[in-house]
């Protein structure tokens, strides 16, 4: 029986690109929710609020805007990247008015979480927009 | 928490988000999990004993 060769193609899903990519940055697991996979959707919320909560435990940098400050090159990494967050941010910034503190013990590896985690919402936020496209690589992979 | 607990907990976290994005079938997810957590910790160690002979500080005088 000669198998099929399966090719990345879009497959019409009828839900909204932006509103999967949009749900997806204001709340990790938001995108993947609003187009039906729920457990997945858990799943990465479950990750992206574990790294938030032992980035913020250590004490790690959440970068923020602040206008005496420079924008160098990897400021403006660090800024997108916290950006990318969403609402976590914002409750983050805004709210809880959180702040890092560079003498502490586990600062470094606290930084390292909270920016893993914004990088994770990054892929989430395009892995969202190709799903909403009918585009899901992994499946068509056979994986 | 040490520092080889921190590692080993983040190779978790981001071994079990790859395997979550990029698999479906749970025994590719399980796979992939293990090849990312296992890499990162063995990669870890492996940089770790690498950097050993090049210490930061200088060595303690003889007394």
């Amino acid at each position: 029986m000669a198998s099929r060769q399966k090719t990345v193609g879009d497959a019409p899903t009828g839900k909204k690109p932006w509103i999967a990519a949009l749900s997806a940055w204001l709340i990790p697991g938001g995108g993947h929710l609003y187009l039906g996979h729920r457990g997945r959707a858990l799943g990465f919320l479950a990750i992206f609020l574990a790294c938030l909560w032992i980035g913020c435990d250590l004490d790690g940098q959440l970068a923020t805007w602040a206008s005496s400050q420079p924008l160098s090159p990897l400021r403006v990494l660090g800024l997108l990247d916290s950006w990318a967050m969403g609402v976590s941010y914002f409750l983050l910034t805004k709210v809880v008015h959180y702040q890092g503190v560079a003498t502490a013990p586990g600062f470094e590896y606290g930084s390292t979480f909270l920016v893993t985690a914004g990088l994770m919402n990054v892929l989430l936020i395009l892995d969202a927009w190709d799903l909403a496209h009918g585009r899901d690589r992994a499946e068509l992979a056979g994986n | 928490m040490s520092h080889f607990h921190l590692m080993v907990l983040y190779a978790f976290l981001v071994g079990l988000f790859f395997s979550l994005l990029w698999r479906r079938k749970r025994r590719a997810q399980v796979k992939l999990f293990l090849q990312v957590f296992l890499g990162m910790i063995l990669g870890g160690v492996l940089v770790a004993w690498l950097m050993y002979p090049f210490p930061g500080q200088p060595p303690a005088p003889f007394p």
